[in-house]
Formats: structure tokens, sequence, C-alpha cells
């Protein structure tokens, strides 16, 4: 990202403790500028009713309440959208990952959290899942998946979320995976929050049969500063978050060997999902939230 | 090599400091939750090695450190043994014929080979032929030291054959320059030939089982005897004391011997030259030594004497009740008697040596070729000092890396 970096650290939105607020505050900051109303129209859920208006449907004049009101008007609902938002949280341990006092997971909840927003904006309809120890478990979906209730169920599902286990998954040997969750045929997009830090060959080979025109994919991956540049200096004990394996290492004997095995990862993985309707979107802990969904969205929109 | 101080040896307990600190070094990392493990892991094999080996020399050189100075305080005394190769070998052989015998072999061999061969005694006379060890003058032993003495060369390596019996353990050390080695011959008892003094009327005394024992020759069960006694006749005494109450004692010593024993003793008090004693008992200074007498001397004439002649036998105190306490408990028959047989040979083989007493009693002369120590310890100290730097070198190196990286 060559954008100047401002706006709003997820450090210092992570101490409002309000996912909701957050939510707002970043979208908001996206969208400077744009005013913020809301498009009504035909739907399910009533909004409101108003005057009628010569142009309209005459069809769409409440005359019970005509009857009873002498009034010509005229029931409105929030436009729905037909776009289905599936978000996907991964929560193996490797999300606990910390750096400065700020954690993966932390971060993953806050972007979620304005994504869901700015999905409620639009009335898409949302649902979030999480993956566990190779499941997909659902956290908020059902029956009414559109507008203010599935922002607010969202976040409840974020809130009480806890990242533990190992990332790997039941079928991985037989080198195919299958998530029957994925198997609808609508229309959608699916978002999927992860550190993407040991992806083997039956994920990509899952996302590249998954997408497809209806089904749009964005993986936000999340990476701590040293995970990329490495500028630990000394010796250390590192703790797998995962396995809880040791290793001890002088951090400067490694940090050539780690940076150059990184990035070739990186690379393979930026070359494997360079692919039609798969976004790869690669932030730091660091990154302001607001600029990682502003780079995601203009590069969408290009 | 050997070592003033052993018990500093226990300092070289301190090498567990270094390892020690060693491991502390090596627990110390910050601990870290990490995610991104398997880049490490994919070189920790390596690397981790490689850190080890970054720490090891430290630990080496510290170890170094610590044994060297445990070693400088044990401090070590360092012969270097010159093993050059023994242009000579010289074969001392005690003349007794059953050690003649029992080397024959080896000794036959040396002779052919040109190696020289002597007979370990008084004129040091070198062997041609095996066979002449019958006119040799047995009690060889004695001479081991001189003969050593004389006849051993610079790079030459000895071979002594000695008769393995207490005989030997009698001698004061025998200090070898150069290599040697040792050969003994156990000469078992059934071929042992008991020394006897024919004491006349058929009469013959020797050593049995211990004992001082007195045959008539009409007796059977007598053990192997040597073909000729060491002494025919009554044995003839002279007590020369000035002393009148020493010189009774010493008369009621000999005969209290000579009733237990039915020694025939000729005592005279008065010197007379013709006569060849025995045995002569005196407090005045000698003035003639017969190399055959056996002499006892107590008071001042013994202290005259400066030089130890084996058949002089020197006693400080005078001979009376009063001054000495082996006469006041009674036991100057008996000191007498012991001398006697020590002094004719009677003795029986009393007991075969170990190696270890043997080797005991052969002590390696050091080569005189100044302090050894005294060369050895500038340069462990030089040693001690680079070790030293090269470690504070080392350990401060590994900080500033630490430090600034």
């Amino acid at each position: 990202m060559s954008q100047k970096r401002t706006g709003l650290l997820a450090a210092d939105l992570i101490k409002l403790g309000n996912l909701q607020l957050v939510g707002k505050l970043v979208s908001e900051e996206l969208m400077l500028g744009v005013h913020a109303s809301k498009r009504s129209g035909m739907g399910t859920e009533f909004e409101q009713y108003r005057h009628y208006e010569p142009g309209d449907d005459p069809k769409r004049i409440d005359w019970k309440l005509f009857a009873r009101t002498d009034k010509h008007l005229v029931k409105e609902s929030s436009a729905e959208s037909n776009r289905q938002i599936r978000f996907l949280l991964d929560l193996s341990g490797s999300m606990n990952y910390t750096e400065n006092q700020m954690s993966r997971l932390e971060y993953a909840k806050l972007l979620i959290a304005s994504l869901a927003y700015l999905g409620y904006i639009q009335n898409d309809q949302m649902s979030l899942y999480s993956l566990q120890d190779g499941r997909v478990n659902s956290l908020a979906s059902g029956a009414s998946t559109s507008g203010k209730q599935a922002f607010n169920k969202i976040l409840f599902g974020l809130q009480k979320t806890v990242a533990s286990g190992e990332w790997r998954t039941e079928n991985a040997e037989s080198g195919k995976l299958q998530f029957p969750e994925f198997a609808t045929k609508s229309k959608e997009q699916l978002v999927f929050v992860t550190d993407f830090l040991q992806v083997g060959e039956e994920w990509l080979t899952l996302i590249k049969s998954i997408a497809s025109p209806r089904r749009e994919i964005v993986i936000f991956q999340i990476l701590g500063d040293n995970e990329v540049d490495f500028n630990l200096t000394g010796f250390f004990r590192f703790r797998d978050l995962e396995t809880g394996k040791e290793i001890e290492l002088q951090a400067e004997a490694v940090r050539d060997e780690f940076k150059k095995s990184s990035k070739a990862y990186f690379d393979m993985l930026e070359e494997e999902l360079r692919i039609p309707y798969v976004n790869l979107v690669q932030a730091k802990l660091s990154d302001p939230l607001g600029m990682v969904l502003k780079e995601f969205l203009t590069r969408r929109k290009g | 090599m050997n070592f003033l101080q052993p018990f500093m040896f226990w300092g070289a307990l301190a090498i567990a400091i270094p390892v020690f600190i060693h491991f502390w070094h090596q627990k110390k990392g910050k601990e870290l939750d990490w995610a991104a493990m398997q880049w490490l892991i994919d070189k920790s094999q390596q690397q981790s090695r490689g850190f080890r080996l970054d720490d090891l020399p430290l630990l080496i050189v510290r170890c170094i450190l610590v044994l060297l100075l445990v070693f400088l305080m044990a401090q070590p005394v360092l012969e270097w043994f010159k093993k050059t190769d023994h242009s000579e070998r010289i074969h001392l052989v005690e003349p007794s014929v059953y050690l003649a015998d029992n080397y024959r072999f080896e000794l036959e061999k040396a002779i052919e080979k040109g190696e020289k061969v002597y007979w370990i005694n008084a004129s040091r006379e070198e062997v041609k032929d095996l066979s002449s060890v019958a006119s040799q003058q047995s009690s060889g032993i004695m001479y081991l030291q001189d003969v050593v003495n004389k006849i051993n060369k610079p790079g030459a390596k000895l071979d002594i054959y000695l008769l393995n019996n207490q005989k030997v353990n009698n001698q004061p050390k025998v200090y070898i320059p150069g290599d040697y080695t040792i050969h003994t011959a156990i000469d078992s008892s059934q071929n042992y030939i008991h020394n006897y003094l024919d004491l006349g009327n058929g009469k013959k005394l020797f050593v049995s089982n211990a004992k001082l024992t007195t045959s008539d020759s009409k007796a059977g069960n007598q053990p192997r005897l040597a073909s000729t006694a060491l002494h025919s006749g009554p044995l003839s005494v002279l007590v020369d004391y000035k002393n009148k109450s020493e010189r009774e004692t010493v008369k009621a010593a000999l005969g209290a011997l000579s009733t237990v024993y039915a020694l025939p003793f000729q005592v005279d008090e008065k010197i007379d030259p013709r006569k060849n004693y025995d045995l002569i008992l005196t407090d005045q200074k000698i003035e003639k030594n017969s190399p055959h007498a056996l002499y006892v001397v107590s008071g001042n004439g013994g202290k005259t004497l400066k030089t130890s002649l084996p058949n002089v036998i020197i006693l400080d105190d005078s001979l009376r009740i009063q001054t000495s306490e082996m006469v006041n408990s009674g036991q100057l028959p008996e000191y007498l008697g012991d001398l006697l047989i020590d002094h004719f040979n009677l003795d029986e083989l009393k007991g075969v040596l170990s190696t270890q007493q043997l080797e005991a009693i052969f002590v390696h002369a050091k080569p005189l070729e100044g302090n050894v120590e005294g060369n050895l310890r500038p340069w462990l100290l030089v040693i001690f000092l680079i070790i030293l730097i090269l470690e504070r070198w080392l350990a401060l190196k590994k900080t500033i890396q630490k430090s600034y990286v």
C-alpha cells in the first residue's frame, strides 16, 4: 500500500470494546463524504409509510389504511439486496498471535464487524461461520439474515469466539476438502478472514473449485509485522500456538532464512490465487482497518 | 608423571561450573508465542546446531581452563622417559644353581648373542659358561647395588635374575637408573638345602621348621642338608669387655644358649692372636676386621666405628642390666642366637615375595637432568594465560554481538 497511512488504528479501536461502534466508525471513515441514506423499496420487512406521489404504482397504496385515514399512503420496506455475504472466520490457535497487544483474532473481529456494517447499510444478507479443527460451524445464520438483525447476530457471534486448536482438516490426507455449507448455488460473496500460514494444496484446490461468477471469494490474510519482516533480535524461545512445541533460536541467525522462505510462500500463495473471482488481501496488524478495506474495495471496483 | 598434590584433582569437579553456565545460557530464551512456525522449523535443525556450535568452543575452552588450573595446582613432576632403543642388554644373575637351571635357556641364548652376563657378587665376574655357577660364592644379592652401579651403562637395559626369597627383602632399596626387568625364580622348599654347622661328635645344628635344631647323625627324618658344613668344630668366642658386670652378663647369655641348644662354645676372655674367632663380643674398638667373624660391639666401641660392615653388629648400650633393656628383660641369649643364625645363613627360606614387594625394593632412579618440575611450570602458566585470554575474547565477542545486533 503506497497510500498515506491515516485513519483509525485497530489498536485504538479495540479499546472501544464495542464492535458495533467500531464497524460504524470504520465504515464512515471509509465513506467519507458519502451521504448515508438508506435505500427504501419493496421488501418483506415493513419500515415506514409515506404519502403517495404521482408515479408510484397505485397497487402499492395501502387501501385498508385509506379506509381508516382517508389518506393515500404507500407502504415502504427497506430495499432488500439479493447479495448474500458469508463471513468465514479462522479460529485455529495461530489466530491468537499477538503483536503490540493486538491479537490477530481481535483484528479479524474488527474487520468482520466493519464489513458487516457496510453490508447492513446495503441491506445485504449476512451470515457468519467459523473454521475450527477442520470443521465449519455456523455462528450467525438463520431465517432473517439481512439488515440490522443480521448485523447484530454477527456481532454477537463474534464476541463469543475463542481461537484454539490446530489448523488441520480431516480430509487433508485425501487431498479433497468438502464443506457442504458452501455448496449452495445462490449468488454470494465469501469473506474468509484468516492468517493463511499453513495452506496446503487441498485448500488451494477447494478455493479454485468453489470460485465462480456466482461466488466471489475474498481472503483477508492478516499477518503480524514480524511474520513478514522478522524484525526480532535476541535469543527467543518460540512456542507454537497450535501445538505448543518449543524451539529456541537466535533470531538473527534465522532471519534471512525465515524471510526467504516466508517470501517464497507468500509469493506462491499470491501466484496460485491470482485467478478470477478470488481476491487475496494481505493486511498487517499495524495497518489501519479503513485502509485495508479501502484497498480491497477499490481493487474490487477496478 | 607424578603429582605432588594429587588431592587437588578434586578440583576437577569444578568443570561443572562452565558446563552449568553453558546450559544456563541456552535456557535463557525470551518466550514468544509464535504462529509462523513452519519457516522456523524448516531451518531449526541446521540453525539450532549452528547456534550450539557457536557456543561450544567457549564451553570447551572453559573446561580446558579449569582442568589446566587443577593440573597446575596438582604440581606435576614429569619424568621424561627416554624410550630410546636399548642398544645393549645386560644380564645380572645371582649365582645360584637353581636360578641358573631355571633360566638356562634365556641365559645361554644371551651368551650366544654376545650379550653381557654377570654374576652378582663381589668380583662382578662376566659369565662365559653357566657351569661356572658351582664355583661361585652365593649371597650375591647384597652386591646387587654395587654391581648395578659399576656395570650399568646409559641406554642399556638390565635383566636381573634373582632367587625369590626373604633375603631380597632384607636388602636396602636398590636404585637402578634406566630400564630394568626383574626375573625371579622361586626355589621351592623341597629343594632347599639346609645349611648346617657341624658341632663335632656327629651333632649338626640347623634350622628346621623355623626352629634351631641340634640333631645326632643317627636320628632319622632329617631335612636335606648341604654337602659340607659351613663350620665344623666348636664355636670359638671372644668375650672382651672392660666392664666386669657386662662381661658376666654376656657370659651368662652364652651359657644359656649353650645349655639349651647344646652349643659347644669355647669362650676366651683375652684375645688370642692365633685363633680364628667365630663370634667376638666386645666393647673395644675393632683393630683388625676378620671377615668370617661376627662382631657384636656395644657401648663406646661401636661409636668409634664409622663404616657399617655386614658382619659387625653395633649396639648403642653397654650390655648391663642397668643400661640395656634387652638384658633387663632377658632377651640377650635369644638375640645372640638370632645373630648367629643370620651370620651362618642357617635360616630357612621364609617365604616368597609378591611382585609388589619385589617392585618396592627396586627404585627407578631419577635421571640427573635438573629440576623437571621447574621447567614444566612456566610453560603451563603460559598456556593457562593464553587460554584465559582466549576465553575472555570469545565471551566478550559473544556479548558484544548480542547487545549490538
